[in-house]
């Protein structure tokens, strides 16, 4: 060994301890510096990506690019969790196709106050993402029942729903959420002013039986008695 | 209180009080597998670890022999390195050659708190630091191609609009 591999602490400690025990003490702008030093930690960090279960960008909200998002993702096949709240400048169709065909054991996905989501990308995610249990789709505001019919259709596993200020949600996309079938826990419609008792009466009806329903907001639905 | 006995790589026989010495899953489980018991006068040899750090790993195990056993859930594990206490900083703060041996001992020896306490010292060495900060601090040759380097940078920045 020469002195320079004595003190590079990626050719003294195992990966695998640097994987799973400095690395995730790291922030992810730390990581992406890590990329830099030198091609042994590159690779490193690549496998990093590839280990990871949980991604959390909203710290750094609109200063994350599509480029960055997608340079993470591209290797995150493990990932479970995706929090990506007010990260609009990331939330494309580019990064959100890629997150729906790389991360296929996602769980839970939180991409609120992005104005960028469309319908067509939730509707991959729902096709790709067969585990997906909690969506955040918040003040998304580009968002329609189109969204809701994918997730209705596609989502079987969806547990909680949030669409709170998404104002293209309707009557019939709500109703077609448990038209479809989904067992949904928690529902947030607040301040979708446009679903009204209408849209509620299936999924109430059904719950009578199913009891899955824990928490329902309706905050703001004036149209809702 | 019954003691054991443990011998380091280099030969060196310890003799450690038993509650000390299980704090190390490692040897706890030997103690159990091997029915050993405080009237064995056999040391437990351990060929991963010199006397120099099995000495260091046995004052830091002498000192946290009370401490409550750790949580287990590791998927919730707040990701803090600040919460050190104040031992833990003034014995982590030694030359990096024993740091890294300290991280391998305790990997070994199956101590979570001191791994954690020793892997959360080096992520504070990496914490904020530019990429030549820390080639500097760890001595790492940039073996990137300007081009590759180049690639690197602007999968990394953030800032700018494309």
């Amino acid at each position: 060994m020469t002195e320079e591999e004595r003190r590079d602490l990626c050719t003294i400690l195992p990966e695998e301890i640097l994987i799973s025990f400095i690395l995730p003490y790291l922030t992810i702008p730390d990581i992406t510096t890590c990329k830099l030093v030198s091609r042994r930690w590159l690779n490193l960090i690549r496998r990093y990506y590839r280990s990871m279960k949980d991604l959390d960008l909203s710290p750094w909200d609109f200063m994350i690019t599509e480029d960055y998002l997608v340079n993470i993702v591209k290797y995150a096949k493990s990932l479970r969790r995706i929090v990506l709240t007010k990260c609009w400048r990331a939330c494309s169709d580019t990064s959100l196709y890629l997150i729906a065909n790389t991360c296929k054991q996602l769980q839970v996905i939180n991409m609120s106050h992005c104005g960028s989501v469309t319908d067509s990308a939730v509707g991959e995610l729902a096709k790709n993402c067969k585990d997906l249990r909690e969506i955040d789709l918040s003040s998304c505001y580009k968002i329609t029942d189109l969204a809701m019919c994918s997730l209705a259709d596609d989502a079987k596993k969806l547990q909680e729903l949030y669409v709170s200020s998404v104002y293209g949600v309707t009557d019939y996309g709500i109703s077609q959420i448990s038209f479809k079938g989904l067992n949904i826990e928690v529902l947030d419609i607040s301040y979708c002013f446009r679903v009204s008792n209408k849209g509620l009466v299936g999924m109430l009806k059904r719950d009578e039986k199913t009891k899955s329903l824990k928490s329902l907001r309706i905050k703001g639905c004036y149209k809702v008695t | 209180m019954p003691n054991i006995k443990l011998q380091s790589s280099d030969g060196e026989v310890f003799d450690v009080d038993v509650d000390v010495a299980k704090q190390s899953i490692t040897i706890k489980t030997m103690l159990e597998d091997l029915g050993m018991d405080e009237d064995d006068d056999e040391a437990i040899p351990l060929p991963n670890v010199n006397s120099a750090i099995l000495g260091k790993v046995l004052e830091w195990c002498q000192f946290h022999k009370d401490d409550p056993p750790p949580p287990e859930d590791e998927e919730n594990r707040e990701k803090r390195t600040d919460d050190l206490c104040g031992f833990d900083i003034d014995f982590l703060k030694v030359d990096q050659g024993t740091l890294f041996e300290l991280i391998l001992a305790a990997n070994y020896l199956d101590i979570k708190g001191l791994l954690d306490a020793s892997c959360k010292t080096v992520a504070n060495m990496i914490k904020g630091k530019t990429p030549e900060e820390i080639r500097k601090t760890f001595n790492i040759k940039n073996d990137f191609t300007p081009a590759e380097e180049e690639q690197v940078r602007k999968e990394n920045s953030w800032c700018e609009e494309k």
